[in-house]
Formats: structure tokens, C-alpha cells, sequence
């Protein structure tokens, strides 16, 4: 007994301390696992270097646009847009780079995300529902976008192409993306910005009640999912060497389908940043397992989303597992049925 | 106690939209004082502490502090001089754990402005030590608390600011007998060291137990301010119905249970984990409690015969012939109407309007030709059962806008629509004023005297059973351990639940 009591103190010690993983992203850890032991077992190039690199660089700009997308679903909401905000911050850094430089380039790239934020956030923050409010902006940044450049083009500087290389099997940028998701996970557990977010998702209400800006904590989670989705526009500008109006187009659904399969609950109101990049990876190993076992485009969308509905339904049965558990030792009268409160009750089981 | 209130409100009035909710209203609350504030549902008691606590500006009047007109900003800015307001819905996040929920809005920051849960975690585990809470970690989310827990968390966020007075809103609605008891005790330590209360309930019999002072509101209107010393129950009911309610329970047809056939007979009922042996016979006609302390299985039997739980073992026998354990249709179709304990999550669709409620378990009959709903159908079925409830109020918007007691009764009512033979009513007072109370026990009555409808009740009120039923089962850890008449005297009936004595 007192060994089980020693060995649980450490456990609360070590999930206090914050490094252990929110349990709810461990199915899809076991998922990721189980896509690397498919891999391994169909094709012996899937770990070679030239195949991990391939993986890394794919993720790379999804991890930045699936914490944004964390975020915003952590507040209780969605943002379709992300994948216009890129494909506009890259059309537009790739036609400003000549004739304004790179730097100028970058920063109005940046601003012409932000102000795609700034809208859906003030939007949001009036009340409107924040699905049809971003499915608006998808369609009207898009457009903007193949407005300023109706086919990929532009002119890219060779050395600016350089973010999206190697260092060995890991992508120069990949360091920095990391250094993004824990300062994310900072934000979260260290700010009242943080906080007050996924009280939000929480509950709106109860939120306000306490005296939360529940507005313009709305706005800054917006601003950030922009932000972060516009710098995965100019990571993709490097990757591509092109400013392509339409290369954002997919990211939203990749994104959303990331941080879900990472646990974040969808329904806002709890977020688990380390879910998210465990959700990234899970994206990017999808079709690379596939293109090395074989399987032909067509069988490939739709088998990932099989795979999706997999990695989704797994938690919900794993959860159910546990209540069931749980059920059982109650029986065995384990669990007071006055849990949680110290009183002198008859009712305790004897 | 000092003579100077420490938060009071004179003379406010407060419309909203048309409504006046409140006019010309005071109150006032001295250190170390425990001010139950009384009325019926709709009396504007919630408008009143959310006025006290700055959640509404008053249109005219003042809230005082220490004697001196002093206006909140919001319901943060009063928080902060130590007036908190305990919300009837629980104002928590199930996700977020203890500590974030006690400090959510109010967080401690530390060292380069980081948020200092260390603190945080401290003073939460020194507010729930303050409060005798053993076994809650700073750490659990709050979604694995039980209703006490997360009562106590609440008055937690309370005490680790600096708590001059603390305004419960209905505290006890959802509270087990012996987690009121407990609420009661911290109470009671807290006034000793100068902490005031406002404390608004229903429950007339606890208030004798822990206020100083009554006040008494009706339509938005101040009608008395009294000692509780000598007040008695039935003199608080009159001045808060304003008229006189000779008895809050019905006569009963006098009947012997023997005489009747029976309709329900339940054996060796287990469900685990709740109950583990239950087996009772219910007659045609027949108003049976069913009592038991909070998670004794009393629950858990009413849903195991509505269809809402499947039971991993006994027989029911129905109209003589053994039937399996129905599912919610089934049950339905057996004529099973079960009313459960939380209207607005479980009872009530809230958005659709009360006829939509009335009539859904009987869709099917309102269904004009080609499959089609017919709303003249629809509209009379409702209106019928609406009239034989007594509800008032319009039933055409949704059934949020109709006060506490009616929507009670759309909930009983939808099953006049379907002809229910059998009731199964879990808590059916609960959250209602006395007036739509003593309205609901003489429709049940009336249904089961008349129409030979029968009634199972589960209360956590021993007094309601023995007003309301013939006879009372009572369970006892998981065992449907005894049965009384009405005519048992409460302790009895308390010592069988407690099953020890």
C-alpha cells in the first residue's frame, strides 16, 4: 500500500511539474507509434534519412498552423481561414520581395495575415458564430489572393530559400517550430491570456462572470492563428520558391485534423500543445506510410480519412474502457459515493 | 454585530425589457450575519444578489458599503472588496482544475509576470483545509468532483481573496442531506470569524437551522424583514404566497394498497454500482416514495424502469406478465413516464416551445395524414394537458421563458398527454416555489386517485414523501432495506436509510 501511495505522490509531483503529457493525447501517441511500426515493417526506406527528412519538412509549417488551430479551438471555435492567410501572406511576400526587398516583404506578408485575424477575431468577439465567420474569410482572402497573383510566381531570393533546407535529416526551420510550440504552451500555462482562452472554450459564460475581456481575449486568439499561419505561408514560399495562390487550400482540415487527433478537445476548453504536435506528425505519417506500402492516390484520400475516423473514435473507446473500469471497482466499493467532501455521513459504506 | 450594514441595497428597482423584476427593494446584511432571502420562483431574488454583487446596475437606489453608496463595476470589482457571489448554476470549468477555477479571472502572477501556480495550488489547498474539505486536490478537475466538491470550490474562490460576505444562491438544490449538513458546519465556523451571508432557499426547515434574519420578497417587492428566532415554517409560506395555504399537501383517498392489482413488480433488482437489491410491488392507484440518502440507489431504480439504465440483473413483471427491462420506447410504450431530477438537461428541450414538449412522446398521434405533424393537433393535445397541469403561461415560445413551477409542470404534463399509467418522478418539487409545489402534489394526487394512475417518488425531503405518498421504501445502501406508511415519523424513516441505528 505504501508503495502504491509513494509510487502516486511522484506521479502527482511529475503532472504538477507540467512535463507529463495531458492523458489525452496518448491515443494519439499509440496511433503515431503504430503508423512507425507500419512503416518500418512495409518498406525499409521509410526510416532512411532521405524519408525522414521527407516527413519532417512536410510537418514542419503544419505544426505552426495546427497550434494556431489548437488555439482557436481551445476557445471554444474553428478557424477555416488559416489555409487563405497562408496562401495570401505567400503571394504577397513573393510579389513584394523585388521591388520592396526581402525584410519590407516578410513584415507586409505578415500584416496581411494579421489583418485577416483581426477580422475574424473582431467578428467572433460580436458574437458571430465563428465557423460561418471564418468560412467567409476562407472564401474572401482566397479570392484576394489569386487577385494579386493569379498563377505561382514571383520572384523568391535564393538565399531566402534557405530556411526551408537541412541540416543533415532535420529542416533548418524545424528547431524554431519547436521553440514556437513551447513558448505556445508557455502562453497557455504561464498567462492570463492563457487562461482566460481556454476558460473561454470552457465556458463563455462562466468566463465573463469572473470578469474575463472575453473579447478581446477572442481578438489576440484569432490574431495569433493568423500569425502563426502566416508564417507558415513564408516557410512555404522558401519550400516552393514560388508565391502560389492556392497553396493553403488544404492546411485547414489537415490542421483541425491534427489537433484533434492530439486530444484537444473539440469542443473547446482544454488544449494539450504536445497533443498537437503528436496530431502534426500523425498527418504527415498518413500518406508517406501509404505512398510506401503502395497504395495508389485515389485509395490514399480515402483511406485517410478512415484513418481519421479511427484515430478519433479510439480515445472515445479507450475513455469508455476506463468509465467501465472505474464502474467496476466502485462495486467493490473503492469510491465513497461522498467523494470530495470530509463529513461525520452514515452514508459511507462500511 | 455592528450597527452598520456591512453591504446592503435600498430602495433599487430594476426593469428589464418590459419587466419591472424589481422595484423599491432593500436589504441588508451586518458582519457575521446570516440573512435568508425567501420568496417564490420569479420573486426576483437572483435579481436582487446580482444587483449586491454588481453583476446589474440597479436603474434606481444604491447599494451601500459600510453605510456609504459605493457602485461595482462588475461582478470582478466586487469580488475584489470581498463580496462573492455563489451562482445557482455553478459558475466552474469541468475541464480545468481546481486551482484554476478558484483563481479563473483573479490569477496570481509571480516572477517576470508568469502566472505563480505554485501559490495558487497553496492557498487553494489552504482555502479547502479552512473549509474542512479533505480529499479534494488543487490539481483534479473539477467534472470529477461531486456536487458538494464543486459547491465547495466555489465558496473556496470565496475565501482565498478577502471574504466580507459570500451571497448563496440556492446552495442546497443539489446538495445530499449530508453535504447541506456539511455546508451548514462551514457556515456556521465562518460567521464566528465576521464573514456575512445572504443565503436564498426554498427549503424553509434549513433556514429555521442556520438564519439570523429572514427577508421576505414577492413580485420584486420587499414584504417583510424578521428575525428567524419564532418564525415558523408556515408563517414564512404565508407571507411569501401572500395567502394562506391551509395544507401544502393534499387529502388522500383513503385505500387499502392490498385491494388494488398490482402494476409493477420489480425483483432482485442489481445495478451496479448503486444498487445492489431492490424488489418492490407498486399497485394500481398508489403514491409510493422512494427514500434514500444521496447514492444509496433510489436514482438509479426510477432510471432502470424509465429505460435510462440497463440493470445487469432482476425480473419486472408488468400487468402480471414479465416483461425485460424496457429501453426509454419500451418503456413509453409500457406507459412509463419519468420525470427526471434535472429539468433543464434532461426534462426539457429549452429552446422549443412548450407545446413541442408537451407533445413529443406522442409524436406519433399528432401525426395528420402522409406523415405530417398537424399543428391544430398538436396545438389541442397541448393545450389539454396544459389545462388539466395548470400551467400558466403561454406554451407557444420556448419553454425558457416560462417560470420554474410551469416548466415543472410541462415536464408532468407531457405525460398527461401521453396517458402515463405509471409516474416515475425524481424530485419532482425541486427548484419550484411552494405555491407551483403544493399545485404539483395535488396534480399527482388527482392522477393517481382519479385516473388510477401510480406514482413512484423519489425526494430527498422526508416531509414531501410523507405529505405526498401512501407509503414509503426506503433504500439503504443499495438495499431496498424497509417501508413505512406515511404516517412514520421522519427520524424512523432516517434511521432506515442510515441502516446502522
Amino acid at each position: 500500500m505504501s508503495t502504491t501511495t509513494r509510487r502516486s505522490e511522484w506521479l502527482t509531483r511529475l503532472r504538477r511539474s507540467g512535463w507529463l503529457m495531458d492523458p489525452l493525447a496518448i491515443p494519439g501517441l499509440v496511433f503515431v507509434l503504430a503508423l512507425i511500426a507500419v512503416g518500418a515493417a512495409s518498406s525499409p526506406a521509410f526510416l532512411g534519412s532521405f524519408n525522414v527528412a521527407n516527413v519532417l519538412i512536410q510537418v514542419t509549417p503544419l505544426i505552426l498552423i495546427a497550434l494556431g488551430q489548437a488555439l482557436v479551438i481551445g476557445s471554444g471555435g474553428f478557424d477555416l481561414s488559416v489555409g487563405s492567410v497562408i496562401s495570401v501572406s505567400a503571394v504577397v511576400a513573393a510579389t513584394l520581395f523585388e521591388p520592396l526587398g526581402v525584410l519590407p516583404g516578410l513584415v507586409v506578408a505578415l500584416l496581411a495575415g494579421l489583418a485577416v485575424g483581426l477580422v475574424n477575431g473582431l467578428l467572433v468577439a460580436a458574437g458571430l458564430e465563428p465557423f460561418l465567420v471564418t468560412l467567409a474569410t476562407l472564401s474572401a482572402v482566397q479570392g484576394i489572393a489569386l487577385i494579386i497573383r493569379p498563377t505561382p510566381g514571383g520572384v523568391v531570393p535564393q538565399w531566402y530559400t534557405e530556411i526551408a533546407g537541412y541540416v543533415g535529416t532535420v529542416p533548418i526551420a524545424l528547431p524554431a517550430v519547436l521553440l514556437i510550440s513551447l513558448i505556445v504552451r508557455e502562453l497557455l500555462r504561464s498567462t492570463r491570456t492563457g487562461a482566460n482562452l481556454v476558460a473561454i472554450g470552457g465556458s463563455q459564460d462562466v468566463a465573463r462572470l469572473l470578469g474575463v475581456n472575453v473579447r478581446w481575449t477572442l481578438v489576440k486568439t484569432y490574431l495569433t492563428s493568423a500569425a502563426l499561419a502566416a508564417l507558415a505561408g513564408l516557410f512555404l514560399v522558401a519550400r516552393t520558391r514560388t508565391g502560389d495562390p492556392t497553396i493553403g487550400a488544404r492546411f485547414a482540415l489537415d490542421s483541425i485534423a491534427a489537433v484533434i487527433v492530439g486530444g484537444t478537445l473539440l469542443t473547446g476548453g482544454r488544449i494539450t500543445v504536445l497533443g498537437t504536435l503528436i496530431g502534426t506528425l500523425a498527418l504527415g505519417l498518413i500518406p508517406n506510410v501509404m505512398n510506401l506500402a503502395h497504395v495508389s492516390t485515389f485509395f490514399q484520400t480515402a483511406t485517410k480519412g478512415l484513418v481519421l475516423v479511427a484515430a478519433i473514435l479510439l480515445p472515445n473507446v479507450v475513455s469508455r474502457m476506463l468509465a467501465r473500469r472505474r464502474r467496476r471497482s466502485e462495486v467493490q466499493g473503492t469510491t465513497d459515493p461522498l467523494h470530495g467532501l470530509a463529513t461525520s455521513s452514515p452514508a459511507r459504506q462500511p | 454585530m455592528s450597527d452598520t450594514p456591512i453591504l446592503a441595497a435600498e430602495d433599487v428597482s430594476k426593469r428589464f425589457g418590459s419587466t419591472q423584476a424589481m422595484s423599491q427593494m432593500s436589504l441588508s446584511v451586518h458582519r457575521g450575519e446570516v440573512v435568508a432571502l425567501i420568496g417564490e420562483n420569479g420573486a426576483g431574488k437572483s435579481t436582487l444578489v446580482k444587483i449586491l454583487c454588481g453583476v446589474h446596475r440597479p436603474d434606481s437606489g444604491e447599494v451601500l458599503v459600510d453605510g456609504r453608496p459605493h457602485a461595482f463595476a462588475d461582478a470582478r470589482h466586487a469580488a475584489s472588496e470581498g463580496f462573492h457571489l455563489v451562482h445557482q448554476e455553478l459558475a466552474l470549468l469541468p475541464e480545468r482544475t481546481v486551482a484554476q477555477n478558484i483563481f479563473l479571472g483573479g490569477e496570481l502572477r509571480g516572477r517576470l509576470g508568469r502566472l505563480d501556480w505554485r501559490t495558487m495550488r497553496r492557498r487553494t489547498r489552504e482555502a479547502l483545509a479552512q473549509l474542512g474539505v479533505e480529499g479534494v486536490d488543487a490539481d483534479a478537475r473539477v467534472k470529477d468532483l461531486s456536487t458538494g466538491g464543486k459547491q465547495m470550490v466555489e465558496i473556496a474562490r470565496a475565501l482565498v481573496g478577502s471574504a466580507r460576505a459570500i451571497i448563496l444562491d440556492e446552495p442546497t438544490a443539489a446538495l445530499s442531506p449530508a453535504e447541506a449538513e456539511h455546508l451548514f458546519s462551514v457556515m456556521r465556523l465562518m460567521t464566528q470569524q465576521g464573514i456575512a451571508f445572504v443565503y436564498i432557499s426554498h427549503r424553509l426547515a434549513e433556514i429555521q437551522e442556520i438564519a439570523d434574519t429572514v427577508v421576505v420578497m414577492k413580485d420584486g417587492q420587499h414584504v417583510t424583514t424578521r428575525p428567524c428566532e419564532g418564525l415558523t415554517t408556515e408563517e414564512m409560506i404565508r407571507s411569501m404566497v401572500g395567502r394562506e395555504i391551509a395544507d401544502l399537501y393534499p387529502d388522500r383517498a383513503e385505500r387499502t394498497a392490498a385491494a388494488s392489482k398490482p402494476v409493477i413488480a420489480v425483483q432482485g433488482l442489481v445495478d451496479p454500482p448503486r444498487v445492489r437489491n431492490a424488489s418492490l410491488v407498486l399497485h394500481a392507484g398508489e403514491v409510493v416514495g422512494l427514500y434514500g440518502l444521496e447514492g444509496h440507489g433510489q436514482d438509479e431504480i426510477l432510471a432502470c424502469l424509465a429505460g435510462a439504465r440497463r440493470p445487469a440483473a432482476g425480473s419486472l413483471v408488468v400487468d402480471g406478465r414479465t416483461t425485460p427491462w424496457p429501453d426509454v420506447a419500451r418503456a413509453n410504450a409500457l406507459g412509463f413516464g419519468y420525470v427526471p431530477q434535472d429539468r433543464k438537461t434532461e426534462g426539457l428541450l429549452l429552446e422549443f416551445s412548450g407545446t413541442w414538449n408537451l407533445t413529443l412522446p406522442v409524436l406519433r398521434s399528432v401525426v395528420a395524414r402522409r406523415g405530417v405533424v398537424s399543428s391544430a393537433r398538436e396545438a389541442a393535445l397541448a393545450g389539454a394537458a396544459a389545462t388539466a397541469a395548470g400551467i400558466r403561461g403561454d406554451i407557444r415560445p420556448p419553454v425558457t421563458t416560462l417560470s420554474g413551477g410551469n416548466q415543472q409542470k410541462v415536464v408532468l404534463a407531457k405525460w398527461i398527454a401521453a396517458r402515463s399509467r405509471v409516474l416515475l418522478l425524481n424530485q419532482p418539487t425541486r427548484g419550484v416555489d411552494v405555491g407551483s409545489k403544493a399545485e404539483i402534489y395535488a396534480l399527482i394526487r388527482t392522477l393517481c386517485d382519479r385516473h388510477g394512475v401510480t406514482a413512484l417518488v423519489v425526494s430527498r425531503e422526508i416531509a414531501e414523501l410523507k405529505g405526498l405518498c401512501d407509503r414509503i421504501l426506503v433504500m439503504s445502501h443499495g438495499v431496498l432495506a424497509d417501508e413505512f406508511d406515511h404516517t412514520a415519523g421522519e427520524e424512523e424513516i432516517l434511521a432506515g436509510a442510515v441502516g446502522e441505528l
